[in-house]
């Protein structure tokens, strides 16, 4: 069979053991820089609780996702817009439509399916209106909608598939749209990118975290469905 | 000894030994599941130096940072498993060249 992989057993075998002693050796250097952390807190919280006030929103993550570092948080959608056009590229589409349907799912599962997915968009819609307050949010929200595509899928339901060309593509780019709207607003009145108006904060942080929820969804959802082998063309 | 040392330090094991599988395994898919495994050590370093800095609330900044690093490390694996599965259509390989010679 393969004659290289035998002859190189020992090269391999050599190879495995410096990797363990490197990866221990890691260990016990980091575990020591932990143990040399000074004692007294070094993190952001008191900065962040200091401008909780000016943030629009009570809950400190959102807040610091939202508001005080939003430019991570529109890059990050902006990653995860990025995974989904890597793949779509390399399939050389630019929709799932293609993508054949799974068999039906028997009607246990069917049955199972319409009590859950309705279940989980309501958690999700929560989610998404809990960030302001506690935890929850755009990402978590997002996750839980697109684990609901996939349910879909999976029950042989056409799901993401079903979305034509621009509105897959709209769908995808709504988060990542909604921060470069805002930023474009914020430019153009002549304020610093993402700085909200106080009175409004909550309401933009909102439709953001709406937006990017969808867009979340869809991706995660197209990311898992688009795993799927091309129809081939008839 | 207090809790957030003990995961942190469970978060810099579970990076080094992702690291020594990313070194030493040949497939794809495990190379993938390595990185993953990497990743969780960092999530779980992170919250735990959040927990660390608690005043009133844990340290919001990692956590945030936590939050958009799960689901960005999913589409990530996502992705990964795509450009194997394209690797594998395209070469019929499942592992990763290791450098040995080719005839």
């Amino acid at each position: 069979m393969n004659t290289p992989a035998v002859a190189n057993a020992g090269f391999r075998r050599a190879l495995n053991f410096f990797s363990a002693l490197a990866a221990l050796g890691l260990s016990v250097f980091l575990i020591g820089a932990l143990l040399e952390l000074p004692d007294e807190p070094l993190g952001l919280t008191a900065i962040t609780k200091a401008a909780m006030p000016q943030s629009g929103v009570e809950h400190p993550v959102t807040a610091v996702l939202l508001n005080f570092r939003a430019y991570d948080t529109w890059l990050e959608v902006g990653v995860l817009l990025m995974a989904v056009m890597g793949l779509l590229l390399f399939q050389r589409r630019s929709d799932l439509c293609d993508i054949k349907p799974m068999p039906s799912a028997e009607p246990v599962l069917e049955w199972l399916i319409k009590l859950l997915f309705p279940m989980m968009v309501v958690v999700s819609g929560y989610l998404l209106w809990m960030g302001k307050f506690s935890s929850g949010g755009a990402f978590q929200a997002g996750v839980v909608l697109g684990a609901g595509g996939v349910l879909l899928w999976l029950a042989g339901h056409r799901s993401v598939t079903a979305l034509r060309g621009p509105w897959f593509r709209l769908l995808l780019i709504a988060g990542f749209i909604g921060f470069a709207v805002v930023a474009l607003i914020n430019v153009v009145l002549g304020q610093a990118m993402l700085d909200y108006p106080l009175a409004q904060s909550g309401t933009i942080i909102l439709l953001l975290e709406a937006a990017a929820t969808i867009s979340i969804a869809v991706t995660v959802s197209a990311l898992i469905i688009g795993l799927q082998p091309v129809r081939p063309k008839s | 000894m207090s809790p957030y040392l003990l995961y942190s330090i469970a978060g810099m094991v579970l990076f080094a030994f992702g690291l020594h599988g990313l070194m030493v395994v040949a497939h794809i898919l495990r190379k993938i599941i390595a990185i993953n495994i990497m990743a969780g050590g960092i999530f779980l370093f992170l919250i735990s130096v959040a927990a660390r800095n608690f005043d009133e609330f844990p340290d919001p900044v990692p956590q945030a940072m936590l939050l958009t690093g799960v689901v960005v490390a999913l589409s990530a694996t996502a992705f990964a498993v795509a450009l194997a599965r394209r690797i594998y259509t395209v070469t019929g390989q499942v592992e990763l060249d290791q450098g040995e010679e080719k005839e």
